[in-house]
């Protein structure tokens, strides 16, 4: 019963970094939108998920649909944070997406099976990408790493997928390892959901908007 | 049919390579972008040192060209109206003027080469010395107006701080390296308790004009044992 209430906070603990991105909309840069839209279509996919589950007992279609959406959205916010330069490295990756999403969910499985591949692929370029930013971040800026929102956000998406992209190599392989020690990796990723929660919405809190060049 | 234990196994091999990779790429990514760094602030230094010696030619051609002239018909038009005891306050202007023009923008190195405007900096700095130069030296104007400098900076401190009365001085072409050496009979100091200090900041300012030219320092020092620099240079 513990692990169910686990699970529904770290599902809608996404709310806080959505209520506190609501709040400080106006103050958001152009290109943070993108991570805007990842915290609030997954938040979306949560309360669907809540629903098919209800209604069909498996949430694995829209989670399907929506682990793509959230891998366009986050390679373009990376895209973006790197001044739109390398657009090759970027359009490679999201080819290389779209080819294993395509190969996962219609070729090796169905797209309501719970499918792992894309998940690894897309964990471990995402993680990748992460943690050369956070690098970039810790390296070449200038103040504290405590208050950069870009460093912080970077940081959890490391912990979270590299985390997402071991526990999905272990569903690939499909070993038969048993139950529970499934069940307590997904206690801990739900644990460091609700932390990475709590990091964005600290992140949130911590951006500050470009002051633009006033010329008098 | 695996056994539970070779599961396990590995299943733990499986996390220890994706953890394993995911640390190699992050050594490899630190590293990069330290190196880019690096460079960066390389050229940023080179850039800003390139600027401090534009800057430095400009303010020379100034005071020479400009202000040196001007006292000088100054004096030309106190000594037509009598005024001796002036006259002589103005000549020690016009050396200070061109000493100070001459720290700037060492005409010598530009005219005469590297080997004379050292011999010049020796005898300047008011110590006996002893200079064994090289013949027919032909140098980069950029790259011997770095060493230049870097030999100023040294004399500047032997001069300040190393209480010596004999100097060093030689300058020795092996194969393509240029070989200068500076050591003085002073009192020396402990190496490790000048870091942070003005006197750390200007050996910092000699490996950082160093490092410019791909060149290497060494520094032998002790206290109550001089102090001996040694520069290796690619020409």
């Amino acid at each position: 019963m513990a692990r169910h209430y686990l699970a529904l906070v770290s599902h809608y603990s996404a709310l806080i970094p959505v209520i506190i991105l609501l709040l400080r909309l106006r103050h958001l840069p152009r290109e943070w939108r993108y991570f805007a839209w990842f915290l609030i279509i997954g938040l979306t996919n949560d309360f669907l998920s809540q629903y098919w589950i209800r209604n069909f007992h498996s949430n694995m279609v829209n989670s399907n649909i929506y682990i793509i959406i959230e891998y366009f959205l986050l390679l373009r916010l990376f895209y973006e944070w790197g001044e739109r330069r390398n657009s090759s490295r970027y359009l490679f990756l999201a080819a290389l997406g779209i080819a294993v999403w395509i190969f996962d969910n219609f070729i090796w499985h169905r797209i309501g099976d719970n499918t792992s591949l894309f998940r690894v692929v897309a964990s471990a370029v995402l993680a990748l990408l992460s943690i050369d930013r956070m690098n970039r971040e810790a390296i070449y800026e200038r103040g504290s790493v405590f208050t950069n929102s870009r460093f912080l956000v970077c940081f959890m998406f490391m912990v979270y997928y590299v985390f997402k992209s071991f526990i999905e190599s272990f569903n690939l392989y499909q070993l038969n390892i048993g139950l529970d020690f499934y069940r307590r990796l997904w206690v801990i990723l739900n644990c460091i959901n609700i932390v990475a929660s709590c990091m964005y919405s600290y992140a949130l809190i911590c951006l500050r908007p470009k002051t633009s060049l006033i010329l008098n | 049919m695996p056994t539970p234990e070779n599961q396990l196994n590995f299943e733990l091999i499986i996390g220890a390579c994706i953890l394993l990779f995911f640390i190699t790429f992050f050594m490899v990514s630190i590293i990069s972008h330290q190196r880019k760094k690096a460079a960066l602030d390389f050229n940023r230094l080179k850039a800003d040192l390139l600027l401090l010696e534009k800057e430095r030619s400009r303010i020379a051609f100034d005071l020479h060209d400009a202000l040196g002239p001007a006292l000088s018909v100054c004096k030309q038009k106190m000594e037509a109206r009598g005024v001796k005891d002036l006259s002589a306050d103005i000549d020690g202007l016009m050396l200070q003027l061109r000493t100070i023009s001459q720290n700037m923008l060492p005409r010598t190195l530009e005219r005469e080469g590297l080997c004379e405007a050292v011999e010049e900096l020796a005898e300047q700095s008011g110590l006996r010395y002893k200079f064994k130069p090289v013949r027919n030296l032909v140098l980069p104007l950029d790259t011997s107006l770095h060493l230049y400098r870097l030999l100023q900076e040294i004399l500047h401190n032997t001069a300040k701080h190393a209480a010596a009365t004999q100097l060093e001085l030689s300058i020795i072409k092996k194969g393509n390296r240029l070989q200068i050496t500076a050591a003085d009979n002073g009192k020396g100091f402990d190496r490790t308790l000048v870091t942070g200090t003005a006197e750390g900041l200007g050996l910092r300012n000699i490996v950082s004009r160093a490092d410019m030219i791909g060149a290497t320092v060494e520094l032998e020092t002790a206290p109550g044992e001089g102090t001996r620099y040694k520069i290796n240079c690619p020409v």
